[in-house]
């Protein structure tokens, strides 16, 4: 715990406000980032019961416009861009020819020909070099992470909340649609969209105006128990949810396939980086497949664990933690897909000794009702 | 913070020595650092445990953590209330949250240890680096 010796980490322009609030601070894709204020079990309930604010500045923010922005995203997405309208996002990945992921990322179509794409802020800079290196187009590409902070209001209150504070028709906005909107007196992109499984708001904004949009946002949910919450949290949470973490679910060794992404592959749309590779794949076979289980003892089956199958090791843990609001112990692994089969018994190799386990259905935790 | 009558480690363990027991938990720092305790394993009555060797492992939502013994001996009792309420490890550390209690073999295997000033100077000064 604590810092990396000889790594400069980058900081939010909120990071002597969370250290004032007693978070604990870790490092997070090159970044010194709050992991939890008032205990990571606390801040997931809130989330799913009422609401938790997530300062997620680290994220990258990447503009393609112009005439052939779509051409060149079309390029370089899984998804097909032409599908969304103005003021829509979508879930997608910056394709490597093997067919794996580059990132994944959200694009979010601000005009015509105009896209803001929130990526992962490790991958920033990678993914920036890779749709430069892969525009021959001649579309205008910009990395404009250090001109927005991103806060993530998430929950079933998340939207009484920010209807105190913005003047947006929070109504119009429906799940992963935004507006250009003033919340809190900053104007910014609204959207209906997050990693926690529950309805809330990621507001994109001047990170001079971080402070301010920070303390208004808690100010205004009090009555609705809104708390800080941090990365801790928001991986219990997107875990529940079974949304997959690049670096975990996601690399350039695992194809959109075997992760479970198939729906944001479009091969109807026509050529993409990495689609011949999922074609081929499509018609001979996954070479793995990801997995959720649910550990049937209080042990817990974590990152990086094997998993056996008949005393014999069969594949991978990605993602393993407690679920805090579901009160079990589970996970994703990747196992060969003649031995993925719902309720099939697995074991996590735990410290050398063998845990019970069983195959579930994914995601692990579904909210009841869509915004 | 830290009471005076325990002795600590560098591995954040504390224990209380009375006569030939030893009664032993994880430090203050050490809960505030794994966060929500959620689950801890424990040896059994009867295990023999070495210093410096794994007694038992602590497991937080986000991390797992091996709990060294700070001395050689024989575990006397295990605090079974731990196995339904792993949070007493966070709400009382040094207090409800004990762990194990051990048979010394050896008593001069304590004098190595920290006094809480002493450790109290050395969390800190760990922080800072």
């Amino acid at each position: 715990m604590g810092a990396t010796a000889g790594i400069e980490l980058k900081r939010t322009a909120l990071f002597d406000v969370h250290k004032a609030a007693g978070a604990k601070m870790v490092a997070f894709g090159g970044w010194e980032m709050p992991v939890e204020y008032s205990g990571i079990t606390k801040e997931h309930l809130a989330v799913r019961t009422g609401a938790g604010l997530f300062d997620v500045s680290h994220m990258g923010e990447i503009e393609v416009r112009g005439p052939e922005a779509l051409a060149l995203l079309q390029h370089v997405t899984s998804n097909d861009v032409s599908r969304i309208e103005i003021h829509q996002a979508q879930y997608t990945a910056l394709m490597a020819p093997a067919g794996s992921a580059v990132d994944d990322c959200v694009i979010h179509r601000l005009d015509e020909k105009h896209y803001f794409i929130c990526v992962n802020a490790a991958n920033t800079e990678k993914d920036f070099d890779w749709i430069v290196k892969h525009n021959a187009m001649g579309a205008e590409v910009r990395n404009v992470s250090s001109g927005y902070s991103q806060l993530a209001i998430q929950g079933p209150k998340a939207a009484k909340i920010v209807a105190r504070v913005s003047d947006a028709d929070l109504a119009g906005i429906r799940y992963y649609r935004f507006l250009r909107a003033r919340c809190c007196g900053v104007d910014g992109l609204l959207a209906r969209t997050g990693y926690t499984g529950e309805d809330g708001f990621e507001f994109y904004f001047p990170p001079e105006e971080s402070e301010h949009v920070w303390n208004a946002l808690l100010e205004a949910g009090r009555p609705e128990g809104l708390i800080p919450a941090g990365l801790g949290a928001r991986n219990t949470l997107r875990l529940e949810a079974a949304y997959p973490l690049y670096g975990h679910e996601l690399d350039e060794e695992t194809t959109l396939l075997e992760a479970g992404l198939g729906w944001i592959c479009k091969f109807d749309k026509g050529e993409f980086i990495g689609r011949d590779a999922l074609k081929a794949e499509r018609e001979q076979g996954l070479r793995k497949k990801l997995i959720g289980f649910e550990m049937a003892d209080r042990s817990i089956g974590r990152d990086g664990y094997s998993v056996l199958i008949g005393g014999r090791k069969v594949g991978r843990v990605t993602s393993g933690s407690p679920a805090p609001f579901l009160r079990k112990n589970i996970g994703l692994a990747f196992v060969p897909p003649q031995l993925a089969e719902l309720n099939r018994e697995i074991e996590i190799e735990i410290r050398g000794k063998p845990a019970p386990a069983r195959q579930v259905t994914l995601p692990f935790y579904r909210r009841s009702q869509a915004a | 913070m830290y009471p005076q009558e325990l002795l600590y480690t560098k591995e954040h363990e504390w224990i209380r020595v009375d006569e030939e027991i030893g009664t032993i938990g994880i430090t203050d720092h050490a809960q505030k650092e794994l966060g929500d305790v959620v689950f801890v394993e424990l040896p059994r009555a009867g295990d023999h445990v070495a210093v410096n060797e794994p007694l038992g492992t602590v497991e937080s939502v986000k991390a797992v953590s091996d709990v060294f013994s700070p001395v050689t001996g024989e575990i006397k009792d295990v605090n079974a209330k731990l196995q339904d309420h792993p949070e007493l490890l966070n709400n009382d550390p040094h207090g409800e949250g004990w762990m194990v209690q051990v048979r010394l073999a050896d008593r001069r295997e304590t004098e190595k240890l920290m006094t809480a000033d002493e450790y109290e100077t050395y969390v800190r000064e760990a922080q800072k680096h």
